[in-house]
């Protein structure tokens, strides 16, 4: 230990480690405002290569010179050969400007798709992306991703085949390795692997517009699959193929990263190689006698480049308003936007490129949040786009500003906040007037479902001899008035139930059938709200609950108050967020812990997409238990890529595999009312 | 509602008058008027798909045409037209290339390419008719050495300002 340590002052470290904590602070705080270019950059300057500019200007000056008539270097041999040689090493010296042009990257901000919903995909998304790997990636992985899909196809045939001809995997396995288990020759030799695709060939296929023979064999295994799903009409897949085809369903947003950058875009890499280009050649042509004209090429050139050290880094001061056209909008409508922009700085902003912070769950509807403008010193301008809103509270991302100079050169990005903080807020607000049909499992107090216990009721159910201590009014008085005999009428009892409504909002249910469309958590939480409500109006005592990371549970109880309960749940808690959840949910103590703190008597009424087989899992696990389960499924399949249609059938089987287990589903198709579903559905269930 | 990365028609027009004056220009040699559509055609083409590569291609190949036109001894001011004209279609057209990029077809964005194309005219036809000055005084009293030596100054300050 060295003498130093010992007579350190204590306070001393004390300071020092303070004066860490604060260096570690301010990194922090860096790294918080997203500050990642080089904030402090430089616009291009004569003064970048100092001997280049000074050897220009001298050899310029001496021209210029020998123009007035002082030759300063009369003694140069000014011979064709000389002037020969100059001309080619400036041809040379442009190309080789132009070339390096060739190996410059474009420098520019990258903008986020603020158009669409965040954190909503596509069902079979997945397998489409692999499928576009296996297709149109690099020759090292497209042999690897066309396994993987092959691979999941069978899986997924092997399941769905097993499942309609009720064997076991094993032997529906079996049966797709030797080519049994369909009719269809293609799409069996194609999970048999008997026709190998090379994938060079699908390739060529596809540039010139060819449908590759690798999503054409999947379609035919599709087409067979979709034949063994129930309730599916495999010409409906077929004929969505060539109508849907290209269109950009799949489309992903791209981050949201907050970046503050300064950036040279490299626009102008290899201009001067075009005036190097004209005065070689203007040399070349022009060395006999004539001056060449070319000469006023190479200047126009010149002053082009010119124009980039002319410009200047634009400052950035902006004011950005955001008013909304409607203060307090109902989910679905329609509200405009419109954003004003200011130039506080004294100077002319050339160009300048506006993305508004749309927030991640809102889409626009008409209009586009961006703008491009040109905008004087103190000047305004405004434009103005549509979105719709959604449920809960949206409030606006800073907008992202693209500041560039004249030439472009230069580029500033930004992130700016609005003057005042904008958020669009739009509360549930649904109307319920459905009848909702419950299980027959009832609680002991009075409601609408008419049980099979003989007591007080409307709709008779037997007659026995009378008991001491019947009412009056239920005594047979006609048979009495006939034979003497007293007998007492049975009435139907009317028990109210208990439900539980269960909203899958995990991570797997935030689905649509295209980016831009609601979400399956959209419509389950719209359909919850009906379902609550109006089991509450019909006498039931009705709780509410979430399968999500985030906790949500209300106790069944009956009442009006009840119903607004819910929809303040429904509206407000984050396991219901318009947002896809980060944390992770593990299916089995979720429903572990549902168990628990459900009342014996309840039954369960799930709103889910069911686009995973853990949903089904859970479903069943508590209609073992002795939980009945209704399960409302809206409907976010869509049909137009490969993948997708796997889905569809996918989510078929599923349903079919539920109505097996003996739990009641409603398959919603949410282009039509929840009521038609439930109507079907119902008659579907007393037929 | 979606984004499509290309530029609005409207935008590509524009984008385009400056290179329909360099082919017109370049009409007073038949090789270059060829070479000069063709690259009109081939930045049309890729204004319309925003491909920054086939812009500078097709404006390249306009280039080549002012500089068969050059060598075979068109008129000073039609080459400084012409070719005021091609830096500027190139220029206008990448910027409605990243235009589209930033924000797709639907954005209002002519003003900012209108004054992008302004400027872009104004400052080649400045520094060209500068040129244009110098070279309409000196034409009767210029000798080889002056000659060379200001070409080669100018080339050498070309190569300093490369940005």
């Amino acid at each position: 230990m060295s003498p130093d340590d010992v007579d350190r002052d204590p306070g001393s470290v004390t300071e020092q480690r303070l004066q860490q904590g604060q260096a570690m602070g301010e990194t922090m705080e860096a790294v918080e405002s997203g500050v990642t270019g080089d904030i402090d950059f430089r616009a291009p300057s004569v003064r970048d290569n100092p001997a280049k500019t000074a050897a220009g200007l001298v050899v310029v000056v001496a021209g210029m010179a020998a123009v007035v008539g002082l030759d300063v270097v009369p003694g140069l041999p000014f011979g064709n050969g000389v002037v020969a040689g100059i001309s080619v090493s400036a041809i040379v010296a442009g190309s080789t400007a132009l070339i390096r042009r060739l190996f410059t990257t474009y420098e520019t901000a990258a903008t986020a798709d603020v158009e669409y919903r965040e954190s909503v995909t596509v069902p079979g998304a997945n397998f489409d992306d692999t499928l576009a790997g296996a297709i149109h990636g690099l020759s090292r992985t497209r042999v690897d991703a066309r396994r993987d899909v092959t691979n999941r196809l069978r899986n997924a045939a092997a399941a769905i085949y097993a499942q309609a001809e009720r064997i076991p995997q094993s032997v529906a396995r079996e049966r797709i390795a030797d080519g049994t288990w369909t009719d269809d020759p293609v799409a069996a030799d194609f999970l048999a692997e008997k026709s190998p695709v090379s994938t060079t060939g699908d390739q060529v296929r596809s540039l010139v517009g060819r449908r590759p023979k690798l999503a054409t064999g999947i379609d035919r295994v599709l087409a067979e699959l979709a034949a063994l799903a129930p309730g599916l009409d495999p010409e409906d897949l077929v004929d969505a193929t060539d109508s849907a085809a290209g269109r950009p369903s799949t489309d992903r947003t791209t981050d949201r990263q907050r970046r503050q950058v300064d950036r040279r875009t490299n626009r102008w890499t290899g201009l001067t190689g075009l005036g190097l280009l004209a005065v070689g050649v203007g040399i070349w042509a022009g060395h006999s006698a004539v001056p060449p004209s070319l000469m006023v090429a190479a200047a126009t050139v010149v002053g082009a480049a010119g124009y980039v050290y002319l410009s200047s880094p634009p400052p950035v001061e902006l004011a950005v308003e955001r008013e909304l056209s409607a203060t307090d909008p109902a989910p679905g409508d329609e509200v405009t936007v419109t954003v004003r922009i200011t130039n506080e700085s004294d100077e002319l902003l050339p160009d300048l490129r506006l993305v508004d912070g749309v927030p991640p769950a809102v889409r626009v509807v008409d209009g586009s949040p961006r703008f491009a403008t040109a905008l004087r010193a103190g000047e305004t301008v405004s434009f103005s786009y549509t979105v719709e809103a959604v449920r809960g509270d949206h409030p606006f991302d800073p907008v992202q500003v693209i500041l560039r100079d004249f030439s472009g050169a230069l580029e500033r990005e930004r992130h700016v906040p609005g003057e005042s903080e904008t958020v669009l807020s739009a509360p549930l607000d649904l109307s319920a007037d459905e009848e909702i049909p419950v299980h027959p499992q009832t609680a002991r107090r009075v409601g609408r479902v008419v049980t099979d216990t003989g007591g007080s009721g409307v709709e008779l159910h037997s007659v026995r001899e009378y008991q001491r201590g019947d009412p009056l009014s239920r005594i047979d008085w006609n048979r009495v008035a006939r034979s003497g005999e007293f007998a007492t009428l049975l009435f139907r009892e009317e028990h109210a139930a208990t439900v539980v409504v269960l909203v899958d909002a995990r991570a797997e249910a935030y689905v649509a059938p295209r980016v831009d469309a609601p979400s399956a958590v959209d419509y389950a939480v719209a359909a919850a709200d009906v379902v609550v409500a109006s089991l509450v109006a019909a006498g039931d005592s009705v709780g509410l609950a979430a399968l999500s990371p985030e906790r949500c549970w209300l106790e069944p109880r009956g009442g009006a108050t009840q119903a607004a309960r819910a929809r303040s749940l429904l509206e407000r808690h984050p396991a219901f967020d318009g947002n896809r959840p980060e944390g992770a949910f593990y299916g089995e103590f979720a429903e572990r812990r549902l168990r628990r703190e459900l009342p014996s008597d309840a039954q369960l009424v799930l709103c889910s997409p069911l686009a995973d087989d853990d949903a089904v899992d859970i479903v069943r696990q508590l209609h073992a238990r002795g939980f009945p389960v209704t399960v409302l499924s809206p409907d976010v399949t869509a049909r137009a890529s490969t993948g997708q249609r796997l889905a569809t059938v996918e989510r078929a089987m599923r349903l079919s595999r539920l109505r097996r287990a003996g739990v009641r589903v409603v398959d919603w198709d949410t282009a039509e009312p929840l009521e038609t579903a439930i109507d079907a559905a119902q008659r579907r269930w007393s037929a | 509602m979606s984004v499509v990365n290309r530029p609005a028609r409207e935008s590509v027009w524009i984008a385009l008058a400056p290179a329909v004056v360099a082919v017109l220009g370049l009409a007073v040699n038949l090789v270059s008027f060829v070479v000069a559509a063709a690259g009109l055609a081939v930045v049309g083409f890729g204004t319309d798909r925003a491909s920054r590569a086939l812009v500078t291609a097709g404006s390249g190949l306009i280039f080549a045409g002012v500089l068969n036109a050059g060598a075979r001894g068109a008129p000073p001011a039609v080459l400084l037209l012409v070719t005021a004209a091609t830096v500027v279609t190139w220029t206008t057209a990448e910027h409605v290339v990243g235009l589209a990029e930033h924000l797709g077809r639907d954005a209002p964005v002519q003003r900012s390419i209108l004054v992008h194309l302004g400027g872009a005219t104004l400052t080649t036809l400045v520094a060209g008719g500068i040129a244009l000055g110098v070279f309409l005084l000196s034409t009767a009293t210029l000798s080889a050495s002056a000659l060379v030596l200001l070409l080669v100054g100018s080339a050498l300050l070309l190569y300093a300002l490369e940005p």
